[in-house]
């Protein structure tokens, strides 16, 4: 099984805290994989070093074959992401923000003209195509981002939040273009708190839990492993050790 | 209230408190760079402390004084009055200034929270006082009626008291309708920057007319003819003209909207207080409590409009033009290029941007005028140079200053789209050699104009000489691009393009490293230069030792620049956290 991201033993710690502990994920092509965990779990760090925005206190990462420590150029020529904060240009225009990864990606003009066109009529930005980011919506943003992503035709994608913000159609959409992408051998590497998007979507899931990766395979695999007919919502309380945890009463909370 | 403005002044006191907490995120060289950057605000507390006790004292004998025979209350009706006027125009522009600088305050935090409004408009309004210059103006006029009282006057104080609080009242009133205007404004995105646009250049002109106006030589002007203006006829004074007329401290008349101006209202409730006795200085009195009434009663509506009108953007411009010619830069990389592009673009439609671009050939021009207009006073003495030759040396000069924003804080400046970078395909050394590249354009975009328009005012000297000024220009360039961008990858600084002032400046250690670089690199070229022509009067050598000194700048700034490439590598992590201003 060829691996489109492999890590082994991935360390990121941020003073004493240990915020990815020791960490190895496989990620085998042609898989829209779900990266789960709680809230401060360790997800944002854990995909900020796979990108290359924050260096890792241990371990090795091989991206698509290629150790990204080594040579984090060649890396990103051939991973698109959609980051937690977006990362544009405020004072760019939707279509310069384009022109400007394409040529970033050494495309030719002629390239990134049609793929421009495409994504952003896909998108449903082309009538602000030529407005500044800084004017665009958040919803509006998130898809110029993963339009930005797909440009350079990447092999693998990763997604922080993807359907957050976005309407339901551009989201039934753009899971139909992820699902064709990982068709043709691509590798979706995407993080949600929405766990029936994860459901749905999702062919393979990574579960990280207080900075260690508790759970990783194919969903069938992790309900497998579980009790009958349990929802991956269930899994997923299970395994971060959140099963009995309960509201608690509040009962001045009367409404 | 009191429990709502507790609360407010425990939030203020938290959130700058706050700033210096580490964060583990952050290294060590970002604290310290957080520290350094917060000393300016501390040592303003230190300095505002002894300040208001001072103002204090001197409003304790101000007020003692003026009761005492003599022309004492001439020189501090005079005195109160010119700082007035000072703190009226504060009051006034100083909310106008900080919402250029995008320091808007974010409400809706606030109007999510069972608080009235009334109580956000008087908590708003009490953080007037805060600001320094009506902070040491409240501790004077609130001592002031002490001094009078020591000196016997208790009546006189009493009212003096009532009208130092009215005069307050109006002044922070003021402030808070200024601010709640400004924020109305400049909450539009796009407005906004057309209204800094707009006040900076307005300013700036300002700054110049009387340069100007300076020059036009008294002799020719008109002179009146005398022997045809007879002679003003003596005439009693009117009844209205005596009920006004000024006691002895206040000579000379002043316009009739001064008498309803409210500052001046309290100034003839002091002066009148103090010379006439408590009945006096009643009159004034009444005017100016109406005009704080009247002033808080416009202040809460705007307030309340502020408050109550969604924060609406401007409509979206529309465009299907979806895709954009980008030029490919020669002799860099496609990455390169690109980010050298993305660079100039953000600059030029940055607030800043577009000033600098602009005043560059209005400052030269202005002063090519003044010189034009009295050549024998404003030729430089002891330098045999052409004026024209030494105001394009200047517009260099000048430029590399007005970069500093940009060269100072590259990496930083592109806030969210510094991550789209790091997480594209660009080596650090494309994105220096980009960022340098696009400095270098900036700069040319601004010295150019200032050099062509030097050129054209004052032509004239050696073509050498003029020859000189480009390749000094290189020089200094190749020495500040690695300093800069090291300083850049050193200390960054979260910015926003779109405003003007402390919002827009790069670190402040940047910027004092940076200036000093920049002189440093400015001597060596100036030095060669004079010697050249002062000394060997030979204005080819001159053009061939600045030469030198470009290539040998060209060779030091090689190294500079791979030590920068590496600071990059190294300080990412710091720069995305930075630039994102977290």
């Amino acid at each position: 099984m060829e691996l489109a991201l492999e890590t082994r033993g991935l360390r990121r710690a941020f003073g004493e805290v240990m915020a990815v502990d020791g960490i190895d994920l496989a990620v085998p092509r042609g898989t829209l994989y779900g990266f789960l965990g709680p809230n401060g779990a360790g997800k944002s760090t854990t995909i900020k070093c796979l990108t290359g925005l924050l260096r890792p206190s241990g371990g090795s990462m091989r991206i698509l074959g290629i150790d990204l420590e080594k040579d984090p150029v060649a890396v990103k020529r051939r991973v698109g992401v959609v980051p937690e904060d977006l990362a544009l240009f405020d004072r760019l225009t939707g279509a310069e923000t384009l022109t400007f990864v394409g040529q970033v990606h050494r495309l030719d003009r002629m390239t990134i003209r049609s793929r421009s066109g495409e994504l952003l009529e896909l998108m449903d930005l082309t009538s602000v195509a030529d407005t500044l980011v800084a004017d665009y919506s958040h919803g509006m943003r998130k898809k110029l981002a993963l339009a930005a992503a797909l440009l350079p035709g990447p092999h693998l994608l990763f997604l922080d939040e993807p359907f957050e913000g976005i309407d339901a159609v551009a989201s039934r959409q753009i899971k139909d273009l992820l699902h064709s992408f990982v068709r043709r051998g691509g590798a979706v590497f995407l993080t949600s708190h929405i766990l029936e998007i994860v459901e749905r979507l999702c062919s393979d899931v990574g579960v990280i839990s207080r900075g260690k990766l508790v759970a990783q395979g194919s969903l069938e695999s992790l309900r497998a492993g579980s009790e009958d007919g349990k929802t991956l919502e269930e899994i997923f309380l299970d395994l971060v050790g959140a099963r009995d945890e309960r509201a608690p009463a509040m009962e001045w909370l009367s409404g | 209230m009191m429990d709502i403005a507790r609360v407010m002044i425990w939030l203020r006191w938290r959130l700058l408190a706050n700033l210096l907490r580490p964060t583990r995120k952050r290294d060590t060289m970002e604290r310290a760079s957080r520290a350094f950057q917060v000393i300016g605000p501390i040592v303003l507390c230190l300095i505002l402390i002894p300040a208001m006790i001072l103002m204090g004292a001197l409003g304790v004998l101000a007020g003692w004084f003026l009761p005492q025979p003599g022309d004492f209350h001439h020189s501090v009706v005079i005195i109160l009055r010119a700082f007035l006027v000072f703190e009226t125009l504060l009051t006034l522009l100083a909310p106008l200034l900080r919402a250029a600088q995008g320091s808007t305050p974010n409400l809706t935090r606030f109007l999510l929270l069972p608080i009235p409004v009334r109580a956000l408009y008087v908590t708003e309004t009490l953080g007037a006082f805060a600001d320094p210059w009506l902070a040491i103006f409240t501790s004077a006029a609130l001592l002031l009626p002490v001094g009078l009282a020591l000196s016997g006057e208790f009546a006189s104080a009493g009212v003096v008291l009532l009208a130092g609080v009215a005069v307050l009242a109006w002044m922070a009133g003021l402030g808070t309708l200024s601010a709640s205007l400004a924020n109305l404004v400049f909450r539009d995105r796009r407005r906004g920057e057309l209204a800094t646009f707009l006040l900076m250049v307005s300013l700036a002109l300002m700054g110049f007319v009387p340069g100007i106006l300076s020059t036009f030589e008294p002799s020719r002007r008109r002179p009146p003819d005398t022997k045809q203006i007879a002679p003003r006829a003596e005439r009693p004074p009117a009844l209205w003209e005596k009920r006004h007329e000024a006691p002895g401290w206040s000579r000379g008349s002043l316009p009739a909207w001064a008498l309803v101006f409210p500052p001046e209202l309290y100034v003839r409730s002091v002066a009148q207080a103090a010379d006439r006795g408590a009945a006096a200085g009643l009159l004034p009195l009444g005017p100016l409590l109406l005009a704080a009434a009247g002033v808080h009663w416009v202040g809460a509506r705007a307030y309340r409009r502020l408050l109550e009108t969604p924060e609406r953007a401007s409509p979206r411009r529309r465009g299907e033009n979806s895709t954009v010619q980008w030029p490919r830069l020669p002799f860099l990389e496609a990455p390169a290029s690109a980010v050298a592009v993305a660079q100039v673009r953000l600059v030029f439609r940055s607030v800043q941007g577009k000033i600098q671009f602009c005043m560059m050939p209005l400052v030269i021009l202005v002063l090519g005028i003044l010189w034009l207009r009295r050549p024998h006073e404003l030729a430089p003495q002891g330098i045999p140079l052409p004026v024209g030759l030494l105001l394009a040396a200047f517009a260099i000069f000048l430029t590399l200053m007005t970069l500093e924003g940009t060269l100072l804080n590259q990496f930083a400046m592109d806030r969210a789209g510094l991550t789209l970078e790091f997480l594209s395909p660009i080596s650090d050394r494309d994105l220096i050699l980009g960022k340098a590249t696009a400095s270098a354009i900036l700069a040319a975009s601004r010295a150019l104009p200032g050099m062509l328009i030097a050129a054209a005012v004052a032509p004239g000297g050696s073509l050498f000489l003029w020859l000189c000024l480009p390749a000094a220009a290189v020089a200094l360039f190749a020495v500040m691009a690695p300093v800069g961008a090291i300083l850049s990858a050193l200390l960054p600084r979260s910015v926003d393009p779109g405003r003007i002032g402390r919002g827009n400046q790069p670190h402040p250690a940047a910027s004092l490293v940076g200036m000093l670089c920049n002189l440093l690199a400015t001597g060596p070229v100036a030095a060669l230069a004079l010697l050249a022509v002062l000394l060997l009067k030979s204005p080819p050598l001159a053009l061939l030792l600045v030469s030198a000194w470009a290539g040998l700048a060209l060779l030091i700034s090689l190294p500079l620049l791979r030590l920068a490439e590496r600071l990059l590598g190294r300080r990412r992590e710091n720069l995305a956290l930075v630039a994102q201003g977290r």
